[in-house]
């Protein structure tokens, strides 16, 4: 590093079948910050894994008796109907079953590339089926029915880790948890630089758009990464619940920016699942946003910068189950 | 002629007086608070476009029951263009 390089710290590890990585204005916060963000991390995921026999999760998956839930489970189920809600439905935690018939029945690294066998959609049942009393932590899911959090966990994760990051360090900090990022106390004096891109794996090298954030939540959704084949056709995680199959292609990707992670990552899957509808209600929330359509052209809302280069294309090199 | 009416002067008279002038004005008050509350009504229901229902009052009995503010909300300040960058940005927003 040179007199003039960045002053933060970073730290990056696996975590969560993904990347983590943590920012911390002040190097000196980072121990604090990071014992934070890895006790936070392993909290979500002995809560919501779907992958993990032993988390609440899968316990209340394979249960037909109510279970309570606890704390941090709780949160997660708020935040989980709460994006049905506020999506009306087009992103909805009953999407477990039609995610397993699509191929995507294990963990992401364990579900296999390329399968010829014929696929059947199969549509959830529905978030307004899930019998949940937040006041007294009581869940009972319906015979047949599978949460997957997996839309709103991991933003929930970045938005708790960085609150309480930030607090630890006494500094600002930022979690990025596979590209969907939090923000939370005094930023450096030019912002967090975040590059965007297809996937987050991309190395943050600058080639394509950069933007500064100061607080709050950025989260990208796409068809990019984690997709693989199944009877002849290429299939990703994120289900349209109306159908229980991949969404019509429209979007590649599409960046948010909202108060929270669990606001932006919300916004950025359902804008994936409306296609067509998704700038008019983008502008109606006034969500600031960046959409990539799968032949790289850009259309940006509500403040969003406008790129200063086109989208590069897809890219070519293809890591993990295709 | 007395100047006055003994019998109206009688206090079981007045009492029943009393009481017919009460229950006047709090048949009137009732009235008031219905006409008045029947006008809001009208008016509220002439606003809505034709096909739409109003939200029931209740969720039904089946929906769950997500905490208040189920709207998603904006950031404070939107991102800022960085461009181009002074050094390589320090994460990535992509999808996972």
């Amino acid at each position: 590093m040179t007199a003039h390089a960045v002053r933060h710290s970073t730290t990056t590890f696996p975590a969560l079948g993904t990347t983590a990585v943590l920012l911390v204005a002040d190097p000196d916060g980072t121990p604090d910050a990071l014992r934070v963000l890895r006790a936070e991390l392993e909290a979500i995921d002995l809560a919501c894994s779907r992958f993990r026999p032993d988390s609440e999760l899968s316990r209340a998956n394979h249960v037909t008796a109510p279970v309570t839930a606890g704390p941090l489970f709780a949160e997660a189920i708020d935040a989980a109907l709460r994006a049905a809600r506020a999506t009306e439905g087009a992103v909805d935690p009953t999407v477990g079953p039609s995610m397993a018939a699509l191929g995507y029945d294990r963990s992401f690294a364990s579900v296999r590339p390329v399968d010829d066998g014929p696929v059947t959609p199969v549509r959830p049942a529905g978030w307004c089926t899930v019998d949940w009393d937040s006041r007294t932590r009581r869940l009972r899911l319906p015979p047949g029915t599978g949460l997957d959090l997996g839309a709103t966990a991991k933003a929930l994760a970045a938005d708790r880790a960085a609150e309480r990051a930030a607090q630890a360090a006494g500094c600002g900090v930022l979690v990025c948890l596979g590209g969907d990022l939090a923000a939370a106390g005094p930023a450096p004096r030019d912002g967090w630089q975040v590059a965007i891109a297809d996937d987050h794996a991309t190395p943050p090298s600058g080639a394509g758009p950069v933007v500064s954030v100061t607080g709050g939540g950025l989260a990208t959704s796409g068809t990019a990464a984690r997709s693989w084949r199944r009877g002849g056709r290429t299939l990703h995680h994120i289900v349209d619940p109306a159908t229980g199959d991949v969404p019509a292609p429209l979007w590649r990707t599409v960046s948010v920016a909202a108060a929270t992670c669990v606001d932006a990552n919300t916004a950025a899957t359902a804008a994936i699942v409306r296609g067509t509808r998704a700038l008019g209600w983008l502008r109606g929330l006034g969500l600031p946003a960046r959409l990539v359509r799968t032949d790289g052209s850009v259309t940006v809302v509500c403040g969003w910068p406008e790129d200063s280069s086109p989208a590069r294309p897809p890219a070519d090199s293809r890591r993990g189950p295709r | 002629m007395p100047d006055s009416d003994p019998l109206h002067d009688h206090p079981a008279v007045r009492r029943r007086d009393r009481g017919l002038r009460r229950v006047g004005v709090v048949t009137a008050a009732v009235l008031t608070t219905a006409a008045a509350g029947t006008a809001v009504l009208g008016a509220e229901y002439r606003g809505q476009p034709p096909g739409v229902v109003p939200p029931p009052a209740t969720a039904p009995a089946s929906a769950p029951t997500p905490p208040a503010g189920s709207t998603l909300r904006p950031p404070v300040q939107a991102p800022v263009p960085v461009a181009p960058p002074s050094q390589a940005p320090s994460a990535t927003s992509g999808a996972s």
